[in-house]
């Protein structure tokens, strides 16, 4: 643990250092927000929940053991928050698919295509995955976790993240496939 | 998403373990055995080599599209600082120190026989926390504060103890070592502290030989033994 480690740094919020919490806030607010931002789909409920993920590390720095990155415990606690926001919103948790196949009902593939290139097209199929898709997708290539620690976050075995993944990419695959891009996998 | 697909018994040829971990492969999150797996497939597989390619351009666009989210306003940041400004520090119970601080703040000069005396009595205790640190640490790791109460605290043979205010902190420190004695409460009216002697079975006389060498170590100026386990 170095003196600039996020585990020095929760270490001296746990004695009250406002100076560590500013500088943990720094380095993880947008990662953070941006999670909730795509669990809960509502950038003020986002940032509410954001608020309330520091102060719970700020309160329970001193209960932090270690025993899963910084990253991994405050992404568990987010998660956690998003999730009893949802329960408590069910409103709010209307998968996005339907939103997005209404939008894109008048285009042909190859409209769309034409009109938003390959990247953006990929994008849109990605903002379409549902939100366990969604949310393992991003855990892995935006936040960059590992099997284990997106076990440890969703709470499901490492084989299941796997697997999860796996069709994420596969569904991500046929979206795209039905607007006229093959991509060669699967 | 069906619970099929994550236990995936879907009637497709299943992915192999390469097949599956391509994308931390991307994200470079693998082993270095994994990643050397990963590596030689891709060398002789090149649909293993399609996959990897479709993963870093998934990847490239999940950032793409995380980054156009925006990002949190100066307004969340100060309102959460305002907060925890307000709040006293994080919710941790007062420690033995702490509560020591505050009782030596609260008793009378005539009390205290001094503030020199006060200051030697709270470096000399700042020592039997190291020592009791030192010799009772937890093998887990966490924080606890120096009070928590344990099973063990509660049992056991205690007596009542001042401490003596010319005694050094590396006296106090090596009395404790010497006699296995911890403190475990404290500090009571007059700067008087708890300390755990020894464990219920000890012999009568072995107990009385614990309290002499207390006595007479001069880095006590008080010892009272209890004589019974309290009341719980």
């Amino acid at each position: 643990m170095t003196d600039g480690s996020d585990e020095a740094l929760v270490a001296r919020i746990a004695g009250g250092d406002g100076l560590a919490m500013q500088a943990l806030y720094g380095r993880h607010a947008t990662r953070l927000y941006r999670f909730l931002v795509r669990l809960v789909r509502d950038p003020t409920h986002a940032e509410d929940l954001m608020s309330e993920v520091f102060l719970d590390v700020w309160r329970q720095a001193a209960r932090y053991e270690g025993r899963a990155s910084v990253t991994t415990w405050m992404l568990s606690i987010a998660r956690f928050k998003a999730l009893s926001h949802l329960r408590r919103r069910p409103q709010d948790s209307l998968e996005p698919e339907a939103a997005e196949a209404i939008e894109d009902e008048a285009d042909t593939p190859e409209i769309l295509l034409q009109k938003v290139g390959k990247a953006e097209a990929i994008r849109r199929c990605l903002a379409t995955l549902s939100a366990e898709h969604r949310e393992v997708v991003d855990l892995v290539y935006y936040h960059e976790r590992s099997v284990e620690e997106v076990a440890e976050i969703v709470g499901i075995p490492a084989g299941t993240v796997k697997t999860r993944l796996f069709h994420a990419r596969k569904r991500l695959s046929e979206q795209l496939s039905a607007r006229g891009i093959d991509r060669g996998w699967p | 998403m069906s619970r099929d697909e994550d236990r995936d018994t879907s009637h497709d040829k299943a992915p192999d373990d390469v097949d599956l971990l391509v994308p931390w492969h991307a994200t470079e999150r693998l082993s270095p055995e994994e990643a050397t797996r990963l590596e030689a497939a891709i060398a002789r597989d090149p649909a293993i080599a399609r996959n990897l390619a479709a993963a870093r351009e998934e990847r490239a666009e999940t950032v793409a599209l995380n980054q156009g989210l925006g990002l949190p306003s100066a307004r969340a940041r100060e309102a959460l600082f305002a907060r925890i400004a307000a709040e006293a520090g994080p919710d941790r119970r007062p420690g033995l120190l702490e509560r020591l601080r505050g009782a030596l703040a609260g008793l009378s000069p005539g009390v205290l026989m001094g503030a020199g005396a006060a200051a030697a009595l709270v470096i000399a205790l700042q020592a039997g926390f190291l020592a009791q640190a030192y010799l009772h640490a937890p093998s887990g790791t966490g924080y606890e504060t120096a009070s928590a109460p344990t099973v063990e605290s509660a049992r056991g043979r205690f007596a009542l103890v001042a401490f003596a205010p010319e005694a050094t902190a590396g006296r106090i420190e090596a009395l404790l070592r010497e006699t296995g004695a911890r403190i475990v409460d404290g500090p009571r009216p007059g700067g008087v502290y708890r300390l755990r002697l020894a464990d219920e079975g000890i012999a009568p006389e072995a107990l009385a030989g614990l309290v002499e060498r207390l006595r007479g170590s001069g880095a006590v100026r008080l010892v009272a033994p209890e004589s019974l386990p309290p009341a719980r």
